[in-house]
This record gives C-alpha cells, structure tokens and sequence, in this order.
C-alpha cells in the first residue's frame, strides 16, 4: 500500500523528505519522473541552486523560455539560441539560493563569448530572477564578481518579495570606488526589505566611502528580528565605526549564537558582547588584538561547543587552553591553526585529553605525529571528522613509522578524513581500519608509480565504506589544481592530464570522484 | 505522564520524556500537574512505543527550535538511530506522521533523512517500486520533464 504521504495528502512532508536530496541532482531528477506528484514536489527543490551543479550549466537555457520578446531580442544580441519556449514550469521562480561569484562562473562556463557578454548575461539572469516571482533564502554577494546594472538594482526596489524572505547574507564589498554606488544601493534595500535574516556576514577591506556603509550595516543588523550569526572581516578605517556595529549586534544578544571575527582592533563593547550564555560558536581568524579577545572570552560566561582559532602568536595558547578547559565536555568542534611551537602544542593536547572528550570534529594544522598525538586521538572516541596536515620533519622511515601508527589508531567512529598533504598517503590507507566515508588527500603532479591510487583501490576494496574521495594535485611550487574540472581542461598532451585521466579510470567502480566543495566538512 | 494511544492502551513515562514532544511540552504547561491521561488518537500502541524509546534515548539533547539551522557537519545518521529506523517501510511512515503530530522535529529529521536515503541514486522505476507509486505521466509529459532536467543526468 502507498503511503498517503507519496499520495498528495501531506504534500509538507513529502516535501520534507526530498528536501533531504538537496544538491543531489541525479536522485531528485529521478523523483521528477516518479509521477506528476513526484514531479511537482521535486522539481522546485532541484531548481533551488541549480548554480551548485558542478557540471555543464546547460539548465541555464531554460530560463531564458520565460523571456518576454524585448528581452529576447537583448538575449540574442549577447548571442543567446533560445532553445525552450513554453517549459512546463517558471524555473527562474524556484531560485533559493543566490550566489553572484558562482552564478558568473556557470555563466562563464556556459558562454565562451567575451567578458563583457558575461557581465550582460549575469545581468539579465538576475532580471529574470528578480522578475519570476522567485522568494531568495541565501545570498552571496561578492562585489567584485560583477558589476550590477542599475536596472537590476531599480527591478530590485521594485520586487521588495526577491529579498524578503532572506535568512542567509554574505556581503563581500568591492575596492573599486566606481562600484560603491551601487554597493551602498544595495545595502539600502536589504535593510528596507529584510527582517528575517539569521545569520549576517560582512566583508568590507576598502577605504572608500566606509562611514556610509558601516551606517547601512547598522541598518540591516537593527531591522533584524533575530540575529543568530553574525560575521565580520575588515581592516582600515573602522575605528568608531565598528564600535558601532558591535553596539547593533547587542539588540541581538538574547539570540546570537555564533561570532565569527578578523579585524585590526580591538573595541570595549566587545566584553559585554561575548559575555553571553547563549554563545556557544566562536571563529578567530587572525585578529591583531586577539589576545584582549581571548581575555574577553575567557571572563564571559559563555561555554563554547565549536571554536574556530587561528593565531601565529605563541602567548595566546594559555588563553586559548583556558578556553578549552572552560567548555570541556560541551565542546564537540574545534580547529586550530596555532604556531607550532611543540611545547604549546603538547600542553594543548594534554587539555584537549583531559577537558574535552566529546570532541566530534576535530581541524589541526601543521603538528608534529607524536606519541602525545596518538594519545589525544586515541582519547576521542566520538571522533568522526579529522583534518589535519602534519609536519614532515623526520627521516624518511621514522615518518613511514609514524604514519603507520597513526592510521592504526584512527578510531572506529572516523567517517570523514581530510588529509591537507601528499605524504605517505599509500602507508595510512594501507594501515587505516576506520570506516571512512568520505576522503581527501593531495596527490604531487609527478604521480608516476600511483601507489597512492593503488592503496586507494586496496583500502574500498577492504573496507566497502568509502563512497567520496576528493584528489587535490599540486602542480609547480605555489601553483595548484584540484579536482575541481581543471584538470580536464588541460591539453590532452599533457603529461599531468594523461596522469589524471588514468587516475579516473582505475577509480572507476571502486569511489566516486568528487569536486572539493562537495565533500569538504568545515566549520563555517 | 500518562498517555493513551488510538486503541486505549495507557504508557506512563517520564515528564523529560515527555517534554521532547512540543505538542505534549506545551499541554503540560498548559495543564499544569495532573493525573489525567493525555489521549493521542493519531498514534497506535506500538507506534507509540517506538516514541517513546527515541525520545528516552535522546532525553538529555539539547532543544532543536524550528528555526535552528544548527550547524550539521554531516548527513550521516549516528547509529543507534540507524538501528532505531530499521524497520518496516508503514512503520517508518508512522513513525514519520506521529512524529509530525507530536511535533518531535530530531525525529521528523531522522525518519525523512531515512526514507530519503532510501531515495538516493536510484532511478525512477526503482523508486516507484519500492514506494510502490503508479507512474501517472502520458508518455508525452514524462518525455518533456527529461527533456527539461536532462541536465541532471551529467553526473
């Protein structure tokens, strides 16, 4: 018998379910086909962010259908085929997500006309956009991606339901001056058409034009009703003008859960912000004052479950380990990206073994492999997401050795392993026993023997568990490409994409590869 | 807390027990003390068992609000739930309509995230089979809806 919830009663809750195969492009294509109550339910999930296919952006096409016929004719002048009239649905009116750095990418991808074509045909994607009725979830604005028409930003006062619905905005500002205009138009708008916004980022590093936009920032952290995370990165010229934001965010203090800050100075209101109980996820990205933040942090009464460091100054790690002590067993996330000063790091780790043995994901950058390491990874058996990349800075053996005890230890809970090296790959994969699900690794371009590959096919064979392995290639000395479509679009010649290419076909059958973005576990 | 299910059949459990489902949270302070069974004509004994066997285990949780977008750092079910949902499919979809009437949202996640992996990486005719859905589309409409998504098929 059929449930009734697949039958058209519950339509809620069928749609609470497929939203679960969200970005799972393949399975919701499937459920279209179902039957025409699959169809209807699936469809506007699969068209929420389209733009996070990573393969060919061919659906783009399908929202040019819905043009009117002076819009086509400006289409085909960026020399756009039309080749949909008449889609089954408005396609453009699904749209959730919004990410302008992505969408001028698939749009890149999509068109191999000149740059300024791009620029037209962002342009008039958002018209459509903005146009469909479409209700926005997620923005992501990064200033310098492109150039908004002015018409684009009229269609947007106009539309105030695009922008209404928003719970997600990240705003990174441009150091252009010419764009500042439409920059602080903008801002304008989402504080006039926004209060439903929970978490808020701001990016701004330019000089130019800050009081304005520091006061339109105000202006959407007031219209709020709840803000629960706020993010901020700056750095010149923010003086009082951040005084001021850190004053705004504490009309939100009964609801702000989560902080994420880099800038230069360090402001007194701080302390009675952070002074929260209902903090519980803090980032510190390379702050300059941030040892009077860690003070802050530190006398407050919040009690952390994630925390996010990252400072290069040896003195703040005391702080740091007060921190640790004081959320003990409430911590569940942590990464650190310390100094690698080794008596801090073995005084950490002691903490982190003796206050904090819930710790289920789990972000260490450059440490030394040590007994002391082991211990601590060993002491975590909640342990689930490891990533780390460690220090090479013995013999050739005595690092094999180390490898090898390392993968030994790895604990039964371990699923996801992200791996920020290309040494000794073969030797953990070889000695690893947790049933890993997912993994990332980093191969050298001068992968000619490929025992990591060979290790790799050994270890899905072992253990069946793996289901996504992402491969990231080093090439030259600062120069890198991932598995990201780079490396397919070499020449086929080249030595580095015959490499690859062999790399596919011997992991067929056994994993899936996959792009970075899709299995990657941070914090943020 | 006493509670009755469709068929009569009475369970008496924990107040924090109870207090997991926000429909029972919010007739108990409404009620205040007392010894009245709270009658749940939507659940059946055994469905109502398996409630409160989640509910017990995952009592000292913390409250997930409707809007709390809490970080998840995976889609992976931890496996007392995985072991907790292996049942058959009318049990799962109960357990997912009583858990939409009790208003336990962990539950609704893990009963939907469940029938969704059951979804996943299958084709269309696999899934009509194992929900046993009759396809209702004219040869004409399916063949318009691929040719429209066929762009998912790049995979």
């Amino acid at each position: 018998m059929v449930s009734k919830i697949f039958m058209g009663n519950m339509p809620e809750l069928m749609e609470k379910i497929l939203n679960n195969l969200n970005n799972e492009f393949y399975s919701l294509y499937s459920c279209a086909l179902v039957s025409r109550h699959w169809c209807e339910v699936s469809i506007p999930i699969l068209w929420q962010d389209p733009f996070s296919f990573y393969e060919s952006p061919t659906f783009i096409s399908r929202y040019f259908a819905s043009l009117n016929e002076d819009d086509k004719l400006e289409a085909k002048e960026y020399g756009i085929t039309i080749n949909f009239t008449n889609t089954l649905f408005n396609y453009a009116s699904f749209l959730k997500v919004l990410n302008l750095h992505r969408l001028c990418i698939k749009v890149y991808q999509y068109s191999d006309k000149p740059r300024n074509n791009i620029f037209n045909i962002v342009n008039l994607l958002l018209k459509i956009f903005i146009k469909s009725g479409a209700t926005l979830s997620k923005l992501d604005i990064r200033a310098n991606s492109i150039e908004i028409k002015h018409e684009v930003i009229s269609l947007l006062m106009e539309n105030k339901r695009f922008l209404s619905q928003l719970k997600n905005v990240s705003i990174r500002l441009d150091y252009k001056e010419t764009s500042v205009k439409n920059e602080i138009t903008l801002l304008n708008i989402l504080a006039e058409n926004t209060t439903k916004i929970n978490y808020l980022e701001f990016c701004s590093y330019s000089n130019y034009n800050y009081e304005q936009r520091f006061y339109e920032l105000i202006r959407i952290i007031k219209s709020q009703d709840q803000l629960r995370r706020f993010g901020f990165s700056g750095q010149n010229g923010l003086s009082t003008e951040f005084s001021n934001v850190i004053s705004a965010l504490e009309t939100h203090k009964k609801s702000l859960k989560e902080i994420s800050l880099q800038f230069n100075y360090y402001y007194e209101n701080f302390d009675e912000l952070i002074n929260s109980e209902q903090l519980e996820v803090i980032h510190l990205k390379s702050c300059n004052e941030e040892i009077k933040l860690l003070k802050a942090i530190n006398s407050g009464v919040c009690k952390v479950s994630t925390l996010e460091i990252c400072s290069r100054i040896s003195e703040n790690v005391p702080h740091i380990i007060q921190i640790l002590e004081k959320s003990g067993p409430i911590l569940q996330r942590l990464s650190l990206d310390l100094s690698n000063e080794v008596y801090s790091q073995y005084s950490l780790l002691k903490t982190l073994m003796t206050f904090c043995p819930n710790i289920i994901y789990l972000d260490i950058h450059e440490f030394e492999l040590s007994i002391q390491f082991f211990k601590l990874i060993n002491s975590l058996q909640k342990l689930q997401f490891l990533t780390l990349d460690w220090i090479n800075n013995v013999s050739e053996n005595v690092m094999a050795k180390y490898v090898k005890q390392f993968a030994e230890i790895l604990p039964s809970t371990l699923q996801y392993l992200n791996l920020r090296t290309s040494s000794h790959i073969d030797i953990l994969l070889d000695h690893c026993d947790a049933p890993l699900k997912k993994l990332l690794f980093q191969l050298s371009c001068y992968m000619k023997e490929m025992k990591e590959i060979k290790s790799l096919i050994k270890f899905c064979k072992r253990k069946k568990t793996l289901n996504a392995v992402n491969i990231y290639v080093r090439r030259f000395f600062c120069g890198i490409g991932g598995y990201d479509g780079y490396l397919d679009r070499l020449s086929r010649t080249d030595e580095l994409y015959i490499n690859w290419n062999k790399i596919k076909k011997d992991l067929e059958g056994y994993v899936k590869l996959m792009p970075q973005d899709c299995i990657i576990v941070n914090l943020v | 807390v006493k509670l009755t299910s469709s068929e009569g059949t009475e369970f008496i459990i924990d107040r924090k027990v109870a207090e997991k489902s926000v429909l029972l949270k919010n007739m108990l302070e409404d009620v205040g003390e007392s010894d009245m069974a709270i009658p749940l004509p939507n659940v059946t004994g055994p469905i109502l068992n398996k409630v409160i066997d989640y509910c017990t285990h995952h009592r000292d949780d913390p409250f997930v609000s409707q809007e709390d977008d809490s970080k998840k750092v995976s889609d992976d079910i931890d496996d007392w739930d995985a072991e907790f949902c292996k049942v058959d499919q009318g049990t799962l979809f109960e357990l997912i309509l009583s858990a939409n009437y009790l208003d336990i949202k962990p539950l609704l996640d893990l009963t939907c995230k469940t029938v969704a992996n059951m979804i996943k990486g299958k084709t269309p005719d696999e899934i009509r089979k194992t929900f046993n859905i009759t396809n209702d589309f004219t040869p004409e409409e399916e063949e318009h809806v691929r040719k429209e998504n066929e762009w998912c098929e790049e995979r």
